[in-house]
């Protein structure tokens, strides 16, 4: 073995720990800015232009029973709301057993009733609430929901339940008479729930089958434990053929009055019936083709609004409508939409002035859609969209200048070749 | 309503102004010498009459990081740059001419600043995070032959054609990122430009060598796609050199150079200013100890230049010393070279910058291989 004198050794380790440590470049510093980086800032400009072409408000909902949660209310001249839950197949024979191959014809009822969660998230419950269940079973049309309304008699009522305000947290059980199941069996159940209250205004909401917490109609055939009850969830069999809608039917709200509506030439978002906007744009092409845009604000002049629950929140987001020119009807452009923006504009519905709205994320999507194939619109939607009667009104473009929808574009006017 | 067009500004360190820094075109042997031996180095690009020496086919392939440290103010930063910034192939083709092939880092533009501020965007105060990071170099690609006539004269002419990029990555972000959305910049200006060169190597004695070089530049374009955005000249260079071999087993040599480097003026914007360059340099390579049965080749040198470009309207020196060894391996069909570069860059006082200096250790590793 050769002798390596120990100098050789230690430039050779060094040689190849210095390659080593120069194979990941780091060329950052700033200490000598800004007397050696002067010129390579970018500035920021902001504009402020009115792009809207179109604003209109529309129906927020894509059809009736197609919301998560069904509001129950009862608040005077303002709001009344109710539920409809449908058990379209009450069987009229059971198993005894689950190994039975035959059945039993139903004769008794026993232990019936009506199981559905509600949510409290801005429920009113002034005091003792009184929910009643009426027999709504009708032949009229689907789409006929005063007559439906009009079925909530004394006549009608099957049963009512008293809750102290503190014990309507989650889960809410009402017991049927079995009169109430066996006038049905082989038939069809419609149930329509109404909530009072004689302390004043009562409110909150039923999950609805959408929102994977269906309702439950439950009893016994036999009053013997060991005999499996039957369980039931809301069913629609109407419209007959027409299996979708049917499923949204399966469950509905029935609002017999809603607010008044807001002034004429307005934009509304949120209410009930629940409500959206629709705003075309045209923006200039700088702005949508070229622009690095770092923020984009849609300036809202609010409107006060002190129908119902003034001092509410209520967010607004806005939706970037992908509905192309072939969509002619707004209210389905309205429709055909897809969240980008991340922010969310929260109001109360008694405020007024300017309300900012940050949607540079959309103009961002516009870039990559054509303006002749794909209108540039947004939708703004209500966060508790059809659940809640909370609202809030804006100026359109019909207004004075100041008052209109406008865009404030914050953008970088950097733009250079390479050249130092 | 868009801005127009601005230049890319400058770029944080002294050395990479304007188009960037210039390695210099010289092999680890020649550093070490502190560029004496670059006019008679047959692996340096800036005479072609030097591949006349190299006797047998070659490749040569040299990496050069380099680390540097920023000072102003009282505070310090470190870099670290990765170059290969020179390759050589040359062949014999008779017994007396020589052709090559070598390509070299004329500028290198390699540098990133980030910088933080408080700025307000749509009446409203946001933190601004702006990193500025520029990529590429213009590089020399060169076609040489030389003819050695005899002992006292080799000759040697070359074609140059210059070429390269520069992507430079402009960037802003937020932390606030609900309200205000990143942008970035990419943008890429490629360079082509073309240059001839001569030179003569001249044996008087059995001891001292001349060696005289001159690069005359032609067209060089700056686009932007398909678009030439600007347009200047390659600089002219001209350079000579003496060697003295009297002292036996040693060779003392120095040079001096002088490039025209401000014939660049306009390619880029005004701020990018460069003016002419000297360039001088001298060392000595002399036989040191054997080991391991090879003798080691014991290098030290010194070189004083101008970079091109200026610094906030400064000229900006470089004081070099460098020293370094080679060694042959594998019955000399292979060599290494290894060599320490210290260079002390400084405004020259003319402009408005302060204390500013820097200071760099290039390394640079060399390895000949004769196939």
């Amino acid at each position: 073995m050769r002798f390596i004198p120990a100098g050789v050794r230690l430039a050779g380790v060094l040689s190849i720990i210095s390659i080593v440590a120069a194979c990941t470049e780091s060329l950052d510093t700033n200490v000598g800015c800004p007397d050696l980086c002067s010129n390579q800032s970018g500035g920021i400009e902001t504009i402020t232009i009115d792009p809207v072409v179109l604003d209109t408000t529309v129906s927020a909902l894509a059809g009736q029973g197609t919301e998560n949660s069904m509001l129950v209310a009862t608040r005077g001249d303002t709001v009344d709301s109710r539920a409809v839950i449908r058990f379209d197949s009450i069987p009229a024979r059971y198993q005894k057993l689950v190994a039975d191959t035959a059945t039993t014809a139903i004769t008794t009822v026993d232990s019936a009733r009506i199981r559905f969660r509600i949510d409290t998230t801005g429920a009113k419950f002034p005091g003792p609430v009184t929910i009643e269940a009426y027999d709504v079973n009708t032949d009229a049309a689907d789409s006929l929901t005063d007559a439906v309304a009009a079925l909530f008699t004394p006549a009608r009522l099957i049963t009512s339940k008293t809750f102290n305000k503190d014990s309507l947290k989650d889960t809410v059980i009402i017991e049927l008479p079995p009169s109430a199941i066996l006038s049905r069996l082989g038939q069809r159940l419609r149930i329509g729930l109404r909530a009072t209250s004689p302390a004043g205004s009562v409110q909150f909401r039923i999950w609805a089958v959408e929102s994977g917490l269906a309702e439950q109609l439950y009893f016994r055939a036999e009053p013997d434990t060991l005999v499996k009850p039957i369980q039931l969830v809301p069913y629609s069999k109407t419209p007959a053929n027409q299996v979708s809608i049917a499923s949204s039917l399966s469950d509905y709200t029935v609002l017999v009055k809603g607010p008044r509506p807001p002034p004429p030439g307005s934009l509304d978002v949120g209410g009930l019936p629940a409500r959206r906007v629709y705003m075309r744009f045209n923006v200039p092409a700088f702005i949508s083709d070229t622009a690095q845009i770092i923020r984009a604000s849609l300036l809202l002049t609010q409107i006060p609004d002190r129908t119902v629950d003034p001092k509410d929140t209520l967010r607004i987001i806005a939706h970037v409508s992908l509905a192309t020119k072939a969509v002619t009807d707004v209210a389905r452009a309205a429709q055909i939409t897809a969240q980008t923006s991340l922010d969310t504009l929260r109001v109360a519905p008694a405020d007024s002035g300017v309300k900012l709205l940050e949607v540079a994320q959309i103009i961002g999507l516009w870039r990559t859609q054509k303006a002749d194939q794909t209108p540039r619109a947004m939708v703004l939607i209500s966060g508790t969209e059809g659940q809640a009667p909370v609202r809030a009104v804006f100026f359109s473009i019909e207004a004075a200048p100041e008052l209109r929808p406008r865009l404030r574009i914050s953008y970088s006017t950097r733009k250079t070749n390479g050249l130092p | 309503m868009l801005a127009a067009a601005t230049s890319a500004g400058a770029q944080g360190t002294l050395s990479t102004q304007g188009f960037g820094y210039p390695p210099g075109e010289l092999s680890s042997r020649a550093l070490g010498t502190g560029g004496g031996l670059g006019l008679f180095d047959p692996q340096s690009s800036i005479n072609p009459a030097s591949i006349g020496t190299a006797g047998a086919p070659l490749l040569f392939l040299q990496y050069e990081p380099e680390f540097r440290r920023l000072s102003s103010g009282g505070q310090t930063q470190k870099t670290t740059t990765s170059r290969f910034p020179l390759a050589v192939a040359s062949v014999p083709i008779t017994s007396k001419g020589t052709i090559a092939v070598s390509v070299s880092t004329l500028l290198d533009r390699s540098w990133q600043t980030t910088t933080t501020r408080e700025e307000v965007v749509a009446g409203d105060k946001a933190t601004l995070t702006e990193t500025v990071r520029s990529i590429g170099a213009i590089n020399d690609i060169r076609l040489a032959g030389a003819w050695v006539a005899n002992d006292f004269i080799q000759l040697g002419i070359a074609g140059h054609v210059f070429t390269g990029q520069n992507r430079l990555l402009f960037s802003q972000t937020f932390p606030d990122s609900l309200r205000f959305i990143p942008i970035s910049q990419v943008s890429n200006l490629d360079y082509t430009g073309s240059a001839v060169s001569g030179g003569v190597v001249i044996r008087p004695t059995s001891v001292f060598s001349l060696a005289l070089s001159g690069r005359k530049g032609l067209d060089l374009n700056a686009r932007a796609g398909d678009t030439i955005v600007s347009t200047a000249k390659i600089p002219d260079r001209y350079g000579a050199a003496i060697s003295y071999g009297g002292i036996p087993g040693s060779t003392v040599s120095a040079q001096v150079g002088r490039d025209l480097w401000s014939s660049l003026n306009g390619l880029g914007s005004d701020e990018a200013r460069a003016v002419d360059a000297w360039d001088v340099g001298g060392g000595i390579e002399t036989l040191g100890p054997k080991i391991l049965e090879r003798t080691i080749l014991i290098r030290l040198g010194a070189r004083y230049r101008t970079l091109p470009f200026l610094a906030s309207g400064s000229e900006v020196r470089e004081l070099s010393f460098a020293g370094g060894f080679g060694a042959q391996f594998s019955r000399n069909r292979a060599a290494f070279d290894v060599t320490l570069q210290h260079s002390s860059r400084s405004p020259d006082g003319s402009g408005t910058l302060g204390d500013i200096h820097e200071r760099a250790y290039t390394l640079s590793f060399g390895l000949r291989v004769r196939p």
